[in-house]
């Protein structure tokens, strides 16, 4: 069966793109010490703000710091932070939405009041007035942002468990008489990760681009630790004068992100069940 | 249809205590608690003198009298005096939310008015070069942060082009000027703000029309009126048209609450006086009472909207009332 995804896949240029420049971003953000021609960090006063050039790619920031560096090192960041915050969301959705579509009844009630109540928020000013309580760093942003995540992935894995819940198998294994613990794990699941899967990739995408809005407004990754969103605080600030630092980690967040979607969309048309029919 | 309302209304009652008690558990995160907060934690504030304001403020009490009393205040709409300036946090609130509103809703209609003819155009032309175009369009809109777009719009509008004001809703000399010069001015100081508002949303927007378009445009009745004979317009727009806007009409009701929260960034950027950066200011300044009244009212007008989207819904689609009978 996977087979007949990966064929598919191949088909689809658009997907494989967002693919080919995630795997450039990975790799970027593990080699990244060996590409940099400069410590991100290292500052030299005397050329700072100075437009591109042979020698800084992409310029110098306000403290002197190359650009290009701190880009290559603010992929670290945003790729961390996408991973780390979506995995929590996963994690605590998918669980939620088993139990809540398995089991049925008043825990289904109980977990779906809960996400409509933590859906009424403003995502991210939830995100903000969270993080206002609690002190700025990379740490936080990463739960904060999968715990905001959560209630829509519940809601989804919810469904899905709904109609695949009366499927035969599932009812013959319940006659068998297997452990709801093990029904949902090795049969329910696999069948629910598709859906799972594309929003995930779209989450990584989103929860970059939180990240990086919650960098810029100063309440995210904290400088000297370059992530794209800070870079931009010091591009918006000094806007007049060097439209570098405000173009160029804005187009990395823009490449990144755009690749998460085509991503995860081809993923979607890939996946989707109703195209089995083939 | 008045039952549907009721009901959905008595569905809202749990929602709303379970936003304040959200919000009330958040207050609690903050490091040393409420009295912290209220001193600053100021090292020089003695301990005696935190254990009288902790008792003057009901602090002491357990916490579930804690959140009752708390409970009470916030459904009279008092939340308190700002930290800043001691102001009631209501008044700054209601200050600054006609602003918000300004801009939240006529982004709404700037949105509605493209992205549904974009939606519907791609849809019916599908895999047109329109189609495609629009798609890949829609894509980056997706993608782009929408804070680094305001920054670039700004830097080529205002900076380089010179031709918009790039901050504040009025301009310095605002009241010297006439009637119509008055309303130019609010104008010009409109357009950046709400077309960046507008641009996440055009996205969305556009992309779910043309989906429940194309759904609709598959339908057998759709078939039936053009074996029918009649005209391609009429198919298109008596008929088809109106059943794909059910859901576009509800996801509206839906995009008012993401909008006033997303509201803030460019508010901030663009230094519109709204709700938004009232909320964000306060939380740069710590000025918890009125952190905590922003983010109550912006999750009241969240559910206020999902309401509307409800009731819409229900309104618009036929098969609904039917149910009730």
């Amino acid at each position: 069966m996977w087979k007949i995804f990966w064929r598919r896949f191949k088909r689809n240029r658009l997907a494989l793109f967002g693919a080919v420049i995630i795997l450039t971003l990975a790799v970027t953000a593990i080699i990244a010490p060996l590409i940099a021609p400069f410590d991100p960090n290292q500052q030299d006063i005397l050329h700072r703000l100075e437009p591109p050039s042979a020698k800084h790619f992409l310029g110098t920031d306000d403290l002197g710091r190359d650009l290009l560096s701190r880009i290559i090192y603010g992929t670290r960041v945003s790729l961390l932070v996408g991973f780390v915050a979506v995995g929590i969301a996963i994690m605590i959705g998918t669980l939620l939405g088993l139990f809540s579509g398995y089991f049925g009844g008043r825990l289904d009630a109980l977990i779906m009041r809960l996400v409509d109540i933590m859906l009424c928020f403003p995502t991210f000013f939830l995100i903000l007035m969270v993080i206002a309580f609690l002190e700025p760093n990379i740490w936080n942003v990463m739960v904060v942002i999968g715990l905001t995540g959560w209630p829509g992935l519940t809601r989804l894995v919810r469904g899905e468990c709904l109609s695949v819940r009366e499927r035969e198998f599932i009812q013959a294994a319940k006659a068998l008489g297997l452990s709801n613990l093990r029904i949902m794990l090795v049969h329910l699941l696999p069948n629910v990760m598709a859906p799972i899967l594309v929003a995930a990739t779209l989450g990584i995408g989103g929860a970059i681009l939180t990240e990086s809005a919650l960098s810029f407004l100063g309440l995210g990754v904290q400088p000297p630790t370059a992530s794209w969103g800070n870079i931009l605080t010091a591009g918006k600030d000094y806007i007049t004068m060097a439209w570098w630092l405000s173009l160029y980690p804005g187009l990395a967040i823009l490449i990144t992100v755009l690749a998460y979607n085509l991503l995860g969309e081809g993923l979607r048309d890939v996946l989707d069940p109703r195209m089995m029919a083939e | 249809m008045l039952e549907y309302i009721v009901r959905r209304l008595l569905f809202m009652i749990p929602l709303l205590l379970g936003i304040t008690l959200i919000t009330f558990m958040v207050i609690q995160l903050s490091p040393g608690g409420p009295a912290d907060m209220l001193t600053g934690l100021s090292p020089k504030v003695g301990a005696e003198a935190k254990a009288r304001l902790r008792h003057l403020y009901g602090l002491d009490k357990p916490i579930h009298i804690q959140y009752w009393l708390w409970l009470k205040r916030v459904v009279r709409f008092d939340f308190g005096e700002s930290f800043k300036d001691g102001r009631r946090v209501i008044t700054k609130i209601l200050e600054r939310l006609p602003a918000t509103l300004l801009l939240n809703i006529l982004s709404l209609l700037l949105i509605f008015f493209i992205a549904l003819p974009i939606g519907i155009v791609s849809a019916v032309r599908q895999d047109s070069f329109f189609d495609k175009g629009m798609t890949l369009f829609v894509f980056l809109g997706f993608s782009v942060p929408t804070f680094w777009l305001a920054l670039l719009l700004m830097l080529l509008f205002g900076v380089i082009l010179g031709w918009l004001p790039i901050s504040g809703m009025h301009s310095v000399n605002f009241l010297y000027f006439s009637l119509w010069g008055k309303l130019w001015d609010l104008i010009q100081h409109l357009i950046l703000p709400m077309f960046i508002s507008a641009f996440g949303g055009l996205a969305y927007l556009s992309r779910y029309s043309r989906a429940s378009m194309l759904e609709v445009l598959r339908q057998d009745y759709i078939r039936t009126s053009r074996a029918k004979g009649l005209p391609e317009k009429k198919v298109i727009y008596r008929h088809a048209l109106r059943n794909a806007l059910i859901p576009i009409v509800t996801l509206l009701g839906l995009s008012l609450p993401g909008l006033i929260g997303g509201g803030f960034i460019f508010e901030t950027i663009f230094a519109w006086p709204g709700m938004g950066r009232l909320g964000y200011q306060a939380i740069m300044s710590r000025d918890y009472p009125v952190i905590m009244g922003v983010g109550i009212i912006a999750a009241f007008l969240t559910l206020l909207g999902n309401l509307i989207a409800d009731i819409t819904y229900a309104f618009v689609d036929p098969r609904i009332s039917y149910r009730q009978k």
